[in-house]
């Protein structure tokens, strides 16, 4: 085998072993920083949890105010329904009276020819 | 026994499902690595008994990061965060030198002496090549991930 070759086999074997004892070496600041990291992320998502349910929150009570004004409007409603129930009875009651008067008025025409 | 059992369950469902074929290929390469310390022979295009401990070095790099890479994939990744990453990122370095030093010696190999079957020789080659460049590239992710992660 040629030795400049062997030579880089020897390099490239040797360049991930010089990689791990340089990490071993700096393993206590990058295990530090990784720990760190996933600490910061896990304090984000909470935080990000946290304006979630507080946007929710703030949309469920004004969903609440929403549905609270639709009962008063639809009590009003209701209101104004009897009171237009009772209109439409007192109508019929008059148009009944109304409907007898005129089969009397009918029954002394009749009476009178 | 059962929770045993549960534990190899989770490992699947949780962690291996993720890669599958990264753990195929670390089984392989280990199997690989296996058969080169157990038969000196191997690969055909390389005997030459003076470099026969390259053999045994190459096998050996290729078993030992396979097997890490293997169990970084199947360990509670919440529990050991550090060995899931950095085993499977130096896994992959040592295994992109294991098979760039193989593609190499095949090229020293054909200085030497032109193989007897070519073809053989240049698929062979072809493998380790992608190998490498493949493995190469998904340590140089892993490591950008965790640059990421740290900045």
């Amino acid at each position: 085998m040629d030795g400049a070759i062997l030579i880089a086999i020897i390099g490239i074997l040797a360049a991930p072993v010089a990689a791990i004892v340089t990490w071993l070496t700096n393993r206590k600041k990058h295990v530090a920083d990784i720990y760190e990291s996933i600490s910061e992320s896990s304090q984000n998502a909470v935080e990000t949890m946290q304006l979630t349910m507080n946007e929710l929150r703030t949309e469920l009570v004004e969903a609440k105010n929403k549905i609270d004004e639709l009962i008063t409007e639809n009590k009003l409603l209701r209101d104004d329904l009897v009171i237009l129930k009772n209109q439409n009875q007192q109508l019929l009651f008059e148009n009944k009276a109304l409907e007898r008067k005129i089969e009397d008025l009918s029954q002394q025409i009749r009476d009178m020819k | 026994m059962t929770s045993k059992l549960n534990t190899i369950k989770g490992m699947f469902r949780n962690h291996l499902r993720e890669r599958p074929f990264d753990f195929y290929i670390a089984f392989v390469l280990f199997l690989l690595g296996v058969y080169g310390i157990v038969d000196d022979g191997w690969p055909e295009s390389l005997i030459i008994e003076e470099y026969s401990w390259l053999i045994t070095l190459i096998s050996v790099y290729l078993m030992i990061p396979s097997g890490v890479i293997m169990l970084s994939l199947t360990c509670n990744r919440k529990k050991r965060p550090i060995f899931a990453l950095m085993g499977e990122m130096y896994g992959w370095f040592f295994v992109s030198a294991a098979a760039t030093a193989t593609a190499l010696s095949y090229i020293g190999a054909i200085v030497v002496s032109y193989p007897e079957n070519i073809v053989s020789w240049f698929i062979w080659f072809t493998i380790w090549i992608g190998m490498a460049i493949a493995s190469a590239v998904r340590a140089f992710d892993l490591h950008s991930f965790y640059r990421s992660i740290i900045k």
